[in-house]
């Protein structure tokens, strides 16, 4: 019998730090924490977003940030320069580098978008492969706010079916100006704060930052013990609550685990008014009147979009290593018709599996369910 | 080595045009159900993937795998000096058409699929990388799955060229093409195997006279010469009746498939620096 998948190492950048073990802490506290956007002028008062001062905006923006915490989730796996040699890099973003082209029409207001050369490919997969020296082979995913979650899958698969030994899963998203016009034409920013599940809620709030794990065999420590990614087909911009109990449901059944064994669920969460309440009825009928505590971590680190499933799974596997489930700022009145009570203080974490949760743009849905021995 | 049964094939493609070729025109004659308010790339993601679908039983999990070098680069381009330049507010559906999966979510939807949905881009071997993650996917979780290779030509088409690199000269093109994968299948239109990545691929086959080689859009010239120097087989290359595009591939060995002029086809494919991928097709 072949032994679980683990994850080796993983590291973070985003906007409540660049250290798993300093995020979880201000995660604990539970106090949201927007910061005032200081990029260029987005003509759009009144909104935040979350950012990581330590990186300049540029060309390279998320290049950098994507190595930062690739590169501590290479030092913390412990694999052998030889070993990343063989290593495949798998990155998700729902906006690429389409930053970077936005930096570079901004310096060269007459030129035609279409010659920036980079737009659309796999290039910045393959230079953060090249910078960190994993010569495994890259593949960049576009699958929206689940891009990274869905990079984590596949690479899941390549391991499990011995192409590979590990694998470097990254997600990352920077500040673009396409996303947030994009975002905004479609009224789904808040004004005020992200607050997940509550009746007052008005929107979410993007954020910026990238995360990184690796996976492959070992012993010990965190392990992936199965995901479902399903297409939801009904509206390209909605996900149903059909489409999400089917996506529980396969990662439950894919892990083996039964709903009474999930300890808590990370929610994807959102503060839009359909999400949540799609996603607050479908955990209801998974879960039935045994629901675990759930909580929504993007009040604290803002909605990263593609890099969010991968960067919400690092940040809640250092919560729980630190002894606590984090809580969900800024939670207000139950939504009856989402009909969940996200936890409002950090409370002890318990033995068991979590289920973790991702929805996408064109119904692009994903869960995974880990655990800790 | 992952070895799979090919159950369908479909090759869409063809030399860019000085205007763009009608694809929503091309959908509507093959597709009853061609949704609106699309863009062009979806139309053709569109029009590859029915016509691979067309008249065969896909399970409703099977996953969808879409390759492409490029995505929706014109629109997005577009979008880009509408916002960035003129100063415009996206429009919702411009910016919707142009998230990374829209492609996949209309393919999805028209064949009724409810699988897993992946779109990948790993420049010019996209469509082959979408193939091994998808033979992995299979060979992990079974099932069928539908790949795709999916890149359309940006207009002005000279932009379009200095963009990708290539000169006056160089035939660049578009296309959709699509294989349809399963597991443990006895009946199927060809078997695939995808061999593990090698330093030196003409260790592994040295060519035969039933034997076809295709090479990469990955692979430099040297090291296309280097791999044709004493080849004994034929040499399948699609180029000039596809034109050059990231994902095509997947019209090379969807037209390999389709009309069979050997009994095996080996493609080789630029897997990581000095690393290259063997991807083995046999019909009959």
């Amino acid at each position: 019998m072949t032994s679980p998948l683990r994850f080796l190492g993983a590291g973070l950048v985003c906007a409540a730090g660049d250290d798993p073990a300093a995020v979880a802490a201000k995660l604990r506290a539970g106090v949201p924490a927007p910061v005032e956007l200081t990029l260029p002028d987005l003509g759009l008062g009144g909104r935040f977003l979350y950012y990581p001062t330590a990186f300049p905006a540029g060309t390279e923006r998320a290049l950098r940030l994507a190595e930062a915490a690739a590169a501590d989730a290479l030092a913390r796996s412990g694999l052998s320069a030889e070993q990343r040699g063989r290593t495949a890099l798998f990155l998700g973003s729902s906006s690429m580098d389409v930053a970077s082209a936005e930096c570079w029409l901004h310096d060269r207001p007459q030129a035609q978008a279409v010659l920036f050369g980079q737009l659309g490919g796999g290039g910045l997969a393959a230079a953060v492969a090249a910078r960190l020296g994993l010569g495994g082979g890259s593949y960049g995913f576009s699958a929206a706010c689940s891009s990274a979650v869905t990079a984590l899958l596949a690479a899941a698969d390549l391991v499990a079916c011995g192409e590979i030994e590990h694998a470097l899963v990254v997600g990352v998203e920077t500040y673009n100006q396409i996303s947030l016009q994009g975002f905004n034409s479609l009224m789904l920013l808040s004004g005020s704060g992200c607050r997940p599940f509550s009746a007052c809620r008005d929107g979410m709030v993007l954020g910026e930052g990238a995360a990184a794990c690796v996976i492959g065999r070992g012993d010990g420590g965190w392990r992936l013990l199965g995901g479902a990614n399903r297409s939801d087909t009904g509206n390209v911009t909605r996900s149903s609550s059909a489409g999400m109990i089917d996506t529980m449901t396969e990662a439950l059944a894919r892990a083996g685990v039964a709903p009474e064994r999930i300890a808590a669920v990370k929610a994807h969460g959102t503060g839009t008014a359909a999400n949540d309440e799609a996603e607050g009825q479908a955990l209801r009928a998974v879960f039935g009147d045994a629901l675990p505590p759930v909580s929504s971590l993007k009040p604290m680190l803002g909605y990263t979009l593609g890099a969010s499933g991968l960067l919400e799974l690092v940040a809640w596997m250092a919560c729980v290593d630190a002894g606590f489930l984090p809580p969900t700022p800024g939670f207000g009145a139950v939504d009856p018709d989402a009909g969940i009570s996200p936890l409002t203080a950090a409370q002890p974490a318990g033995a068991g599996a979590y289920l973790l949760n991702c929805f996408g743009f064109g119904g692009n849905n994903t869960a995974l369910v880990v655990d800790r021995d | 080595m992952i070895e799979l049964g090919i159950l369908g094939a479909a090759a869409v493609g063809w030399p860019a045009q000085p205007e763009p070729r009608p694809v929503r025109d091309l959908l509507k004659q093959v597709c009853p159900r061609a949704p609106r308010r699309v863009n062009r790339y979806i139309e053709l993601a569109l029009l590859g993937a029915w016509q691979c679908a067309a008249g065969r039983a896909l399970q409703t999990d099977c996953a969808l795998w879409l390759g492409s070098g490029r995505g929706y680069a014109g629109d997005t381009a577009n979008l880009l000096e509408s916002v960035l330049i003129r100063g415009e507010a996206p429009m919702p559906v411009e910016f919707i058409n142009v998230s990374g999966n829209a492609a996949g979510f209309y393919v999805a939807q028209l064949l009724g699929l409810s699988g897993r949905n992946s779109t990948i881009a790993a420049g010019p071997a996209s469509f082959e990388a979408a193939l091994v993650l998808a033979a992995a996917g299979v060979a992990a979780r079974g099932g069928q799955a539908l790949v795709g290779g999916v890149d359309e030509c940006a207009y002005p088409l000279a932009h379009h060229r200095v963009r990708l690199g290539l000169g006056e000269e160089a035939v660049v093109g578009e296309g959709s093409s699509w294989l349809l994968l399963a597991a443990g299948q006895e009946e199927c239109e060809a078997r695939l195997r995808l061999h593990r990545p090698v330093d030196n691929p003409k260790a592994v086959f040295a060519g035969d006279g039933e034997t076809w080689l295709s090479v990469g859009s990955g692979i430099d010239a040297a090291a296309r010469r280097e791999l044709l120097a004493d080849w004994r087989g034929g040499v399948f290359d699609t180029s000039a009746e596809s034109g050059a595009y990231d994902s095509n591939a997947g019209f090379t060995l969807a037209r390999f498939v389709a009309s069979k002029p050997g009994r095996r086809l080996v493609h080789v494919s630029a897997e990581s620096a000095g690393r290259y991928r063997l991807i083995e097709v046999e019909v009959g």
